[in-house]
């Protein structure tokens, strides 16, 4: 034991915006056996999926990271964590750490690469390739979103599989101009728990143009009688480029005697039995009023008249 | 219980049907009256206390945005550019050029146990123009002991060259460690990446300290002193050893203050974190609230990371930084408010507010609730149709008044230009629009004391002595409600503080002059002495 020396804990940095499926990497990592007596530090917000056993059978942990006051200052407490890490009786030989969706990453392979008991490892960068025209588009992400493809080499490829060809050709080429020496690695579709998450492009699914208005605006819909639950997500997920919230009472068709609340945010469904007698009626919140005066249509013309009938 | 009078030569209530009165009635904690002497007696029997006879009372101040991280901070040297009072009530001159600082650093250093670093905080080289502090500036104090001046941002340190040899900083790779054209490291270390090597080496936390009764006592010292009676702590992460610290803390008798934390709500997942509020306020006594969540979106215009609309910084290229994604932002505040909450939301930058109004919007068209109060904080460029929707969502605002005198000439020439500076923290404006508002100083950003930020308010005059804005100015009394009633709305507990009005707990500030004297300026008039619940506090 004593005299060895210590090569420092391995670093693996995963970046990439919300949703572009850092926890399913971490999950495929686990699985195949890749991670030996690793510990997660996550330094993002939305739900943590990693499954407990999975964890547990790596003999690692998880450390969930604040960010501090932007305000007055020090960046969270992430260099006090990698003190303490590093300082631990048994510190573990991996850290697996999963970068919000916000970081520009060059700074944080500094970071691994200089603090000392550390050495930065790996890195990748997940990218939706599906939600990438329009984050770039978006004045108050590109910038950082441009940081990331232009930091990070090794970039993992997700949600191309609905995309057309074309479409996915026309991101890459984008994607090169950002990074020249971009090394892709395309991923197979991620299985997302809970209801279906389809792109702006779902087989099947109408197509809403971002451009018809950027406004936010409020629609609430009428559900006359139980409606065809599975056509109306499918509705709500192909309006994803435009839906920001919809939610509601409804009574499905397969069980009409029961009042449903629905909540829909992008990528995530969820359906909950209500006590007692609710209005059926939906509301939407999105962007362009057009855009959601078409999606009420539909979901009256499609979900609720075709249920009926 | 007996009934206490003090009289008094003025009482300013901001009750608006009763806003003076000469005797102030106290009974079990609570104001009991204000009304003149004989008509008190009809309650009973009274006590006179007369050591205030002379003296001016006023609703205590309500702090509505700072940090316990001032009870840490006067622990390290104080090396910034303006005067400033420590919590022991020790005066600071401000330094103002090169020798000062050495001069401080090397009389600091006589006192200072061998073998420990010298840490000291406050520089801001934003007002240093031409003298660059460096690792040779500093050897000259001592090129053996370890010395760290933490820069006023935070953001930065300067560090002499035992500190570089110690942290084996010239042999790592990292934007942040400054370097002249030969390559060698000017003593500079910007951002964590560069700053973790010192906090590493030498094991500074300051976050961790601020949560320890220590700092919570030098807090509320520091607050007692400037008039508060009841503060927030802003960011607080409320682990189990915070919560611990802050309810063993505050129930002591002689604690002189309310303290409200907000939870950080960046450092959990929503569902794990309301929980953890709801659990906190299971704590809560007269003295302690739990009940309020801080999120932090954007960063600080004087650092160029606030997040700013067209066009931008005015010397650098490029915008501010998110804490988060606005996914994120969107996300928790609907989780926060479907959670019945009340949310304090740092929102610097314009863009950051639009982010925010538009979150608010959708939470509150899916979940419609009577007076939230959802309270953005800070909002240093709130435009007018922002404000506009503010007040139609129903949004307090907690306005940043203090960055006019601190930052306004910086600001003018160097952040936003003359413009953006004109509506720079709108306190009229709101008023005009009948929002709620308080103002804050965000120490230790920059200093507490409500009658100072209730000043720059009023005057809107920056270090310079420059004014900013006159169409943004607000009256004495407007600023003087927004220390007291203001600031307690946003908290949601103006039913207990923020005026002297029979029923509400009876804390007071007691001045030495009479703050509406339009002959003495509001940041000249002098606290005497706080109540808590009727009692003077120590
Ligand atoms: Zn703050």
């Amino acid at each position: 034991m004593s005299g060895q020396v210590v090569p420092g804990i391995a670093v693996h940095l995963l970046c990439g915006f919300l949703g572009s499926g850092k926890t399913t990497r971490i999950n495929t990592l686990i699985r195949r056996g890749e991670l030996h007596d690793a510990l997660f530090l996550v330094n993002d917000f939305g739900s943590l999926n990693i499954d407990a056993e999975l964890i547990e059978s790596s003999e690692g942990g998880v450390l969930r990271l604040s960010n501090g006051c932007a305000c007055c200052g020090i960046s969270g407490n992430l260099s006090a964590q990698l003190s303490g890490v590093r300082r631990w009786q048994r510190p573990p030989r991996q850290l697996v750490f999963e970068a919000s969706g916000v970081a520009r990453p060059r700074p944080l392979m500094q970071l691994f690469d200089a603090a000392g008991g550390y050495r930065l490892d790996r890195v990748e960068l997940l990218v939706d390739l599906s939600a990438l025209d329009n984050l770039l588009r978006d004045a108050s992400v590109s910038d950082i979103v441009a940081a990331q493809l232009g930091d990070i080499d090794d970039m993992l490829i997700n949600r191309w599989q609905a995309m057309t060809n074309a479409a996915c050709q026309e991101e890459i080429r984008r994607i090169t101009e950002w990074n020249s020496g971009a090394r892709l690695q395309w991923l197979e579709p991620l299985e997302d728990s809970g209801a279906p998450r389809a792109g702006a492009t779902a087989v099947g699914g109408p197509s809403f143009p971002v451009d018809a208005g950027t406004e936010l605006v409020t629609r609430s819909v009428g559900l006359s009688g139980p409606l065809d639950c599975e056509r109306l997500l499918l509705l709500l997920d192909a309006a994803r480029p435009v839906l920001l919230r919809a939610k509601g009472f409804l009574r499905s068709r397969d069980a009409p005697e029961i009042a449903q609340l629905l909540q829909w945010t992008p990528g995530q469904a969820r359906l909950t039995v209500q006590q007692g007698d609710k209005p059926a009626m939906l509301v939407l919140i999105g962007k362009g009023e057009r855009n959601l005066e078409r999606l009420a249509a539909l979901i009256e013309t499609e979900v609720t008249l075709a249920g009926s009938a | 219980m007996a009934i206490t009078v003090y009289p008094a030569r003025h009482i300013h209530t901001m009750n608006p049907s009763q806003p003076s009165g000469g005797c102030l009635a106290v009974k079990d904690g609570r104001v009991l009256s204000l009304a003149p002497l004989d008509e008190i007696r009809a309650f009973g029997d009274v006590v006179v206390d007369e050591r205030f006879a002379d003296k001016v009372l006023m609703p205590g101040f309500v702090e509505g945005h700072s940090h316990a991280l001032e009870g840490v901070i006067w622990d390290y040297l104080y090396l910034g550019w303006f005067d400033k009072v420590a919590p022991d009530g020790q005066q600071w001159p401000g330094v103002r050029d090169a020798e000062s600082i050495q001069q401080r650093l090397a009389e600091n250093l006589q006192r200072h146990p061998s073998g420990q670093p010298l840490i000291a905080w406050g520089f801001d080289p934003i007002y240093f123009a031409g003298t660059r502090l460096d690792k040779r500036l500093l050897d000259a104090v001592s090129s053996e002991v370890p010395i760290v001046v933490m820069h006023a941002s935070l953001h930065v340190m300067t560090v002499n060259s035992a500190v570089i040899r110690a942290a084996e900083i010239a042999s790592k790779r990292v934007d942040g460690i400054v370097r002249n054209g030969a390559g060698e490291c000017s003593g500079e270390l910007q951002e964590m990446p560069a700053m973790h090597l010192v906090f590493d080496l030498y094991g500074i936390d300051l976050f961790e300290e601020a949560s320890r009764p220590h700092a919570l006592k030098q807090y509320a010292r520091a607050a007692r002193r400037e008039g508060i009676t009841t503060i927030t702590d802003l960011l607080n992460p409320l682990s189990e050893s915070a919560i611990e610290a802050m309810r063993e803390t505050t129930v002591a008798d002689d604690f002189p203050v309310r303290l409200v934390p907000a939870l950080n709500a960046l450092a959990w997942e929503p569902e794990a974190g309301s929980e953890r509020v709801r659990l906190a306020m299971q704590s809560n006594h007269d003295k302690l609230r739990f009940g309020i969540v801080k999120l932090v979106t954007d960063g600080a215009i004087q650092n160029f990371t606030a997040r700013l609309m067209w066009p931008g910084y005015l010397e650098v290229e490029g915008n501010g930084v998110w804490n988060a994604p606005p996914e994120t932002f969107h996300h928790m505040v609907q989780h926060y408010h479907q959670a019945g909450l009340q949310l304090h939301i740092h929102t610097n930058g314009d863009e950051a507010v639009e982010i925010i109004l538009d979150a608010l919007e959708e939470a509150l068209t899916l979940w419609p609730r009577p007076d939230h109060r959802h309270t953005l904080q800070h909002v240093q460029l709130i435009r007018q149709n922002q404000l506009y929707r503010a007040r139609a969502l129903g949004a307090c605002l907690n306005i940043f008044a203090n960055h006019i005198y601190y930052w306004g000439d910086i600001h003018r020439t160097r952040t936003l230009g003359f413009d953006r500076c004109q509506r720079l923290e709108p306190t009229a404006s709101a008023d005009r629009l009948g929002i709620t508002f308080g103002i804050h100083c965000d120490a230790p950003v920059t200093p507490l004391s409500p009658l100072f930020t209730a000043h720059c308010a009023h005057t809107r005059q920056t270090a310079s002595g420059d004014i900013l804005g006159t169409a943004e100015t607000i009256s004495r009394a407007r600023a003087l409600e927004a220390i007291t009633l203001g600031a307690a709305r946003t908290l949601h507990m103006d039913h207990c503080i923020g005026s002297l009005e029979p029923g509400k707990w009876a804390d007071v500030a007691v001045l030495d002059n009479d703050p509406l004297d339009p002959a003495l300026p509001l940041s000249a008039v002098k606290v005497h002495a706080t109540l808590l619940a009727g009692v003077p506090t120590r």
